[in-house]
């Protein structure tokens, strides 16, 4: 292996493995090692080399922080999908049985994982200042595109509600392309519930690079998590049943629940960004 | 007495006799224990720092930049002294076997 591709994949473990400042020492003591070629030879490889200096309770600390934040935005974005945990879905927003009345369960993953993810990847005094990685920027804006876009669906839905539910999709023209004007509302349902893979994916991803790179990267994931119980929201009131709400009020309750999440997510995206 | 703590037992030794950098402490024991990882050896020394056996400090070399030294300290004396009793015990042993 080159030592160029050898101290990458060494410095993606060290700072997976180790704590942020260890893993800096470890890495600057290894390029001085590695830059000898005696001993470079006997260095084995990158995952070998740094398991012997991680503190297991530490890690092992991490990989639990790790799960359940992964968990947070697992969790609810594969739940509607087919073969998800589909009693997860079904209850996400609903607060009928929720440990805290009146909370819905939503409510639980969002707390959790952007608390957790504002907490463990916390600033330091002595953290060096460094501009805002570029691909970070070109994120967000992306997933504030989608949160804007997932806003405009419910605003269609809010506004003309008969138009998604008898088969006249005139306010996303785009549909008639796609297939009969019939499917409108399932295309829709489709498209909201998919959005919840690339979602869950960048958000998984970006905290290991919180970890491993730069710990804004959790904004990403705050964002992700924001944007995905936002596209929830507006599939839970595609495919609710619920009818007990009255005819000129029904909108208020999600409407409420939309400010609620973009709210909560856009405050957590500003603060991971701090 | 593992292969482990024989090269603990070196390094400490080394570090007994003068504060050393880290590099120089790996090159020289790379002569002793060629078949031995690098990282491995690496590896002791930071946990000897980590049981507060050693400490390191920056230091300034003449030909170069600053270096990482590591320094007897704490516990280390008194680790140092436990290995090398158990080391001339099993010399001792082996000896009495004939053992050369």
């Amino acid at each position: 292996m080159l030592k160029k591709d050898y101290m990458a994949g060494l410095e993606g473990w060290a700072r997976w493995m180790l704590p942020r400042r260890e893993a800096e020492e470890v890495i600057a003591d290894y390029r001085e090692i590695a830059g000898d070629p005696e001993l470079s030879q006997g260095l084995g490889r990158p995952r070998d080399a740094v398991r012997p200096l991680a503190d297991k309770k530490a890690y092992r600390a991490w990989l639990a922080v790790f799960v359940v934040m992964a968990a947070c935005l697992l969790i609810p974005g594969v739940s509607p999908l087919p073969g998800g945990p589909y009693p997860v879905w079904f209850s996400l927003f609903n607060s009928d049985g929720s440990l805290i009345p009146g909370v819905p369960m939503y409510l639980y993953f969002m707390a959790v994982g952007i608390a957790t993810a504002l907490i463990w990847f916390r600033p330091h005094p002595e953290d060096p200042k460094a501009p805002l990685p570029r691909a970070v920027s070109v994120i967000l804006a992306a997933e504030l595109v989608l949160l804007a876009a997932v806003w405009w669906m419910y605003w269609q839905i809010a506004l003309y509600p008969d138009g998604v539910f008898t088969d006249q999709a005139f306010w996303l023209p785009v549909l008639v392309y796609v297939g009969p004007l019939t499917y409108a509302s399932h295309i829709l349902a489709i498209l909201l519930g998919w959005s919840s893979i690339p979602l869950t994916v960048l958000g998984i991803a970006a905290l290991v690079k919180a970890r491993t790179r730069d710990r804004r990267w959790r904004a990403v994931y705050v964002l992700s998590l924001a944007v995905l119980m936002l596209a929830f929201a507006v599939l839970a009131l595609l495919t609710s049943m619920d009818v007990s709400s009255e005819p000129d009020t029904w909108w208020i309750p999600t409407c409420r629940r939309c400010i609620e999440i973009t709210a909560i997510g856009l405050l957590g995206t500003g603060a991971s960004l701090c | 007495m593992l292969k482990k703590d024989l090269i603990e037992l070196c390094l400490l030794h080394l570090l007994a006799q003068g504060d050393r950098y880290g590099y120089y402490l790996l090159k020289r024991l790379h002569t002793v224990f060629p078949d031995t990882q690098e990282s491995a050896v690496y590896a002791l020394l930071r946990g000897l720092c980590r049981e507060g056996c050693l400490e390191q400090y920056l230091g300034q070399t003449s030909d170069g930049p600053a270096r990482k030294y590591y320094h007897l300290t704490g516990e280390g004396p008194t680790r140092y002294a436990a290995l090398l009793e158990q080391w001339r015990a099993l010399s001792a042993a082996l000896a009495e076997l004939g053992v050369e």
